[in-house]
């Protein structure tokens, strides 16, 4: 992360969402379409970070995910470092700094997260990869980005978003 | 837009990229075993402070649940039963697994499911129990109303259970008594989701539609008498000697909230589930 004054507050807030993600993530219901606390955090750093910190945060990140699902261990390693690391690259071209856009980066990056795992994982095949992909995947990338507004309108000035008039 | 240090994207970035991937293509192919040995490590090391917080989380939610009960037996259920229809759900599902608990006739232990966290883990679920309370590998984990799977990995305080949507899930079975025994597994293929497969059947075995079928005992792992699931038709793809049927499960893991893993070895769990056929 990038040392601007607001980083250690920064820091608190990925933390929370850390720790949200184990604590207030199970009691919302459905696990398929619940917010990932999580990637939240992994995409909130690697919009202020340099790809390779993206990727390597993105790596560790997806690790953790994989050892609490090993039926496809390596999967979410691999989508969480390149859905990190796209996040960090993304926003030389893009304006992170805009609400609408971030919430762009939100939802894309979480619906890629889960394509990638699918595809890397291999255990969903025909109709049900269909279904993953357009109504769960789809659902929890709207779940994860309103949790990322939320928090993004929250903490306004920590993380520098302006909104467009 | 925020002023970004330049050159913003530099070799060493597309190389650090390039080492992750590498390091995540070889855990991904690492064979099983490595992989569950690694993945055991990690929730027990980094990992396990942040799941004993969930486990703790989990067991204020049942607490709350029984708060909510006596607080509803207190002031009179009916008037409030309307508002928590979600608490009275769990409370039966309690009920229920007290229920059978009482009537297991071999040692188990009650274990709550912890979350699920990718899209692809709809084959394991991770339970709150493991090495400390006795879990071994290969356990049966029942639910109420039938067989959820068998225990995997072990770790110290939980244990990854492969439910029968695995695709290395299989188990002997019989129904209408022992007059027809045969095989169950996941199906799998196009409109497949979350259904199970009777195979090996004896081509003159008939079974008619809405017939339970229990685990038969007979493989080792499973004892005689748990739920499966209920025949929902023929398949077509009869094969020689032997004829296949289509079956709905007992028990669908994403609706599971509470198992039971049991620990001794037994051979018949007959009676131990309701409405029996």
């Amino acid at each position: 992360m990038n040392t601007q004054p607001s980083g250690f507050k920064v820091g608190l807030v990925l933390l929370a969402l850390v720790l949200m993600h184990f604590t207030v993530r199970p009691l919302l219901g459905n696990d398929r379409l619940a917010p990932d606390f999580l990637l939240l955090a992994l995409m909130f750093f690697a919009i202020r970070s340099r790809p390779a910190n993206a990727a390597v945060a993105g790596f560790t990140v997806g690790i953790l995910a994989d050892a609490l699902s090993p039926v496809a261990f390596g999967a979410g390693a691999l989508a969480h470092t390149v859905v990190g690391y796209l996040q960090a690259w993304g926003k030389a071209i893009f304006f992170p700094d805009n609400l609408l856009v971030t919430s762009g980066f939100l939802f894309f990056g979480c619906w890629l997260r889960n394509f990638l795992v699918l595809l890397a994982g291999g255990q969903t095949r025909g109709a049900e990869l269909f279904w993953a992909l357009t109504a769960w995947s789809v659902g929890q990338a709207i779940t994860t980005t309103v949790a990322g507004l939320l928090v993004l309108l929250t903490f306004r000035r920590w993380f520098k978003i302006g909104i467009i008039e | 837009m925020r002023q970004l240090p330049e050159p913003y994207s530099s070799r060493r970035d597309t190389i650090t990229f390039v080492i992750c991937l590498i390091f995540a293509v070889t855990a991904r192919l690492t064979p099983v075993t490595y992989a569950e040995a690694i993945a055991s490590t990690i929730r027990e090391t980094v990992l396990s402070p942040f799941l004993s917080l969930q486990d703790e989380i989990q067991q204020l939610r049942v607490w709350r649940v029984r708060f909510e009960e006596i607080s509803a037996r207190a002031d009179s259920v009916s008037a409030i039963a309307g508002n928590v229809q979600g608490l009275m759900q769990e409370n039966a599902r309690l009920r229920a697994i007290l229920g059978l608990r009482a009537r297991m006739p071999v040692h188990h232990i009650a274990a709550e499911v912890l979350f699920q966290t990718q899209q692809t883990e709809g084959t394991t679920i991770i339970v709150s129990a493991g090495e400390r309370e006795g879990v071994r590998r290969w356990a049966p984990v029942v639910a109420v109303g039938g067989l959820v799977g068998s225990v995997q990995t072990v770790d110290r305080n939980t244990s990854v259970v492969h439910t029968w949507t695995h695709p290395n899930f299989g188990a002997a079975v019989t129904a209408l008594g022992d007059s027809v025994v045969g095989l169950v597994g996941p199906r799998f293929g196009e409109g497949a989701t979350m259904m199970l497969e009777l195979r090996d059947v004896s081509y003159e075995g008939e079974i008619p539609e809405g017939t339970t079928i229990f685990t038969s005992g007979l493989g080792g792992v499973y004892p005689r008498g748990i739920p499966v699931g209920r025949i929902r038709g023929v398949l077509d793809d009869r094969v020689g000697w032997s004829r296949s049927f289509l079956v709905e499960p007992a028990i669908h893991p994403a609706a599971v909230s509470h198992v039971l893993i049991l620990l001794a070895e037994t051979e018949d769990l007959s009676g131990a589930f309701e409405r029996r056929q």
